[in-house]
């Protein structure tokens, strides 16, 4: 049958072509005969039951209904006051310290610029909000923005012990920092990306990490690594260093796929975690993504841990890692594993269907009803965006509401966070701010 | 004989304005569009290979996304809604695959279609088993345009919007359906 058969029984054919086809087929009987099967098959499909004879349950659409809140049928929505989250006490601030440094070092990770989508547009998703609240969301991040420019040491860095946190923890602060300022580098945040780029390129070692050797020092290489990827600017001695820093990631992942600590000939399986892992892999997908040179088995191999921690429900997984330590009160990683699972999932063909796992992950770790960190609302949020979750819809908003709800709007610190959760300690105020910046930005694209 | 009964409620104009309305809050628009199109989206799902019961669940969850979207749903002609409708079907069933691969294996279309309720082969014409035979023998990428398009009335624009897909690809997969539905409906009216 000519390709243009089909199209001139279906009526696919513009005006013109139609004309040119029917002068064609008025003098050329084979053409004349593919057009006329064309119409027999067609009217033979018309003519025959459909293939599918049964028909669903007439009162589905009343069930449907009967899911959808009767507030939403209101045409104007009210505003509503979200409650806020009960973030973890600081009252035991000196005991979660210690507990904290501990856990900082296996099972921490922060929230980062992970694949572009965030900055890639506002693409309308699902979880995109009406546009006053996105203006409103705007004019927070960009106060915290400002704040934290506010806050930059004039050597590029954010100096932890000034905000309240941890000097170990500089290089990672001072990437989170600049993830959250690289989503603006117009005016005073592009010359705070810059002074922060140059920070962290004179920080790498010879050995290609971004830091000072330690014992949580991959997972500050692992933020800077991503900070640097993100941010805007291109230079040999950049591109030099980001090459060098991916190197030193794909060399220090353990052999079942993770991160941890620097390999040495004490690391082993478990100091293994999700925190750095996320960092380190969000890293080298995006730098896959802009062509570095990275190893895709590495990618895949982290992945692949990740997805091992789902278990064969798609929720319970090992004794050390992933889900099983997402209990309510034992730590704040909850929705790192659902991130991750996404996150395969936006690179496409997962073997395994994540994405339903990391939606499932989200509802049930909502409905235990913790108390949430700012680390845990970016990676939460940074899942319903991605997830499109109709359903979620609320989670969403209420986690947005309540970050926009708690931000400092007056005296020195306007614009960024109370460090009150349980991560505080360490990570003080530079880490509530960037992080709860990173978060609305997510929710905000 | 079962003309395409979808088509005309295609054609109707009714669900852009309905859309409208349910933009503006109203519960009985939406009422309305879901009793009107839950009958197409069943026969989506069960051409996508998707069973009987999962089948609901996916046109619960589409409906479910297309109240959650309405504001984003902008009418932009005749047909528009058919596009915004079955390309969040797309997705749902694509969620619905997935869910399956992982739990496991897909059933056979085949046998998805046989368990149906009350499904008896005795009661259509063999012409009617043939075309549908016929029809459930194309691969899924061929099937679903043909469904989208013989059974739902959508026109190529339409179908290359709701599976986005390039619409030369749309040509290509209706051109070699219809050979190969002729050919397989040729083999058994001879046979």
């Amino acid at each position: 049958m000519g390709v243009f058969a089909t199209d001139y029984v279906r009526g696919e054919l513009d005006a013109a072509t139609q004309r040119r086809y029917e002068d064609h087929i008025a003098s050329c009987p084979r053409c004349r005969i593919e057009v006329e099967e064309v119409k027999e098959t067609v009217a033979l499909l018309c003519a025959a039951p459909a293939p599918v004879a049964s028909e669903p349950d007439p009162g589905l659409p009343q069930r449907v209904l009967a899911r959808i809140p009767g507030r939403e049928w209101t045409a104007a929505r009210p505003a509503r006051r979200y409650r806020s989250f009960a973030f973890a006490s600081a009252s035991a601030a000196a005991l979660l310290l210690a507990a904290f440094t501990l856990l900082f070092f296996r099972a921490r990770g922060d929230g980062g610029a992970p694949e572009k989508p965030g900055r890639a547009g506002l693409s309308g998703s699902a979880a995109a909000p009406s546009a006053p609240g996105r203006r409103e969301e705007a004019s927070v991040i960009s106060r915290a923005r400002s704040w934290l420019v506010s806050a930059q040491e004039p050597d590029g860095s954010w100096d932890p012990r000034k905000w309240g946190g941890s000097a170990s923890f500089r290089v990672a602060l001072t990437g989170f920092a600049l993830l959250a300022l690289s989503g603006d580098d117009r005016g005073s945040s592009g010359e705070a990306c810059c002074r922060a780029t140059g920070y962290l390129l004179r920080s790498q070692e010879e050995s290609g990490i971004i830091g000072e050797a330690s014992a949580g020092s991959l997972y500050n290489h692992a933020i800077a690594t991503l900070a640097l990827i993100e941010a805007r600017g291109s230079s040999s001695a950049k591109e030099a260093a980001i090459e060098r820093a991916v190197s030193v990631l794909q060399s220090a992942q353990t052999p079942s796929g993770a991160w941890g600590c620097i390999r040495d000939a004490e690391a082993d399986a478990a100091l293994e975690n999700e925190s750095t892992s996320i960092w380190a892999l969000q890293a080298l997908v995006r730098a896959a993504a802009l062509d570095y040179e990275t190893d895709a088995r590495a990618i895949e191999r982290g992945f692949q841990w990740f997805e091992r921690n789902l278990g064969r429900e798609g929720m319970r997984g090992g004794a050390h890692t992933g889900w099983a330590r997402h209990v309510c009160g034992q730590d704040s990683l909850r929705f790192i594993t659902a991130w991750a699972v996404v996150l395969r999932d936006r690179k496409g063909a997962p073997a395994a269907d994540t994405r339903l796992a990391a939606d499932h992950i989200v509802r049930v770790t909502l409905s235990e009803r913790c108390p949430l960190t700012f680390y845990e609302s970016y990676f939460l949020l940074r899942t319903l965006a991605a997830l499109e979750t109709p359903s979620l819809e609320r989670v969403r908003a209420r986690t947005t509401r309540s970050l926009v709800d708690s931000q400092v709007r007056e005296g020195s610190l306007a614009g960024s966070w109370e460090p009150k959760d349980r991560w505080s300690p360490v990570g003080g105020r530079l880490y509530s701010t960037a992080l709860a910046a990173l978060a609305l930005e997510s929710s905000e694209t | 004989m079962q003309t395409n009964a979808v088509m005309d409620i295609a054609s109707t104009p009714t669900a852009e304005d309905l859309m409208q309305r349910v933009r503006g809050g109203s519960r009985q628009a939406f009422l309305e569009l879901m009793e009107a199109w839950q009958g197409s989206l069943y026969r989506f799902f069960r051409l996508s290979g998707i069973d009987h019961h999962e089948s609901e669940d996916c046109i619960q969850e589409t409906f479910l996304r297309v109240f959650t979207y309405r504001k984003r749903y902008r009418p932009s002609g005749d047909g528009s809604f058919r596009s915004f409708l079955f390309r969040i079907g797309r997705n749902v069933s694509i969620d619905s695959h997935r869910r399956r691969k992982r739990g496991r294996e897909a059933l056979p279309l085949e046998r998805c279609l046989d368990r149906e309720p009350g499904f008896d082969p005795t009661s259509l014409w063999c012409d009617a088993l043939d075309v549908k035979d016929a029809v459930l023998s194309l691969p899924q990428r061929l099937r679903l345009v043909v469904g989208l398009n013989i059974y739902e009335g959508l026109s190529y624009c339409e179908i290359a919007r709701a599976l986005e897909i390039p619409l030369g690809t749309v040509k290509s997969r209706m051109h070699h359906a219809m050979l190969q539905l002729r050919e397989t409906l040729r083999v058994k009216i001879t046979a």
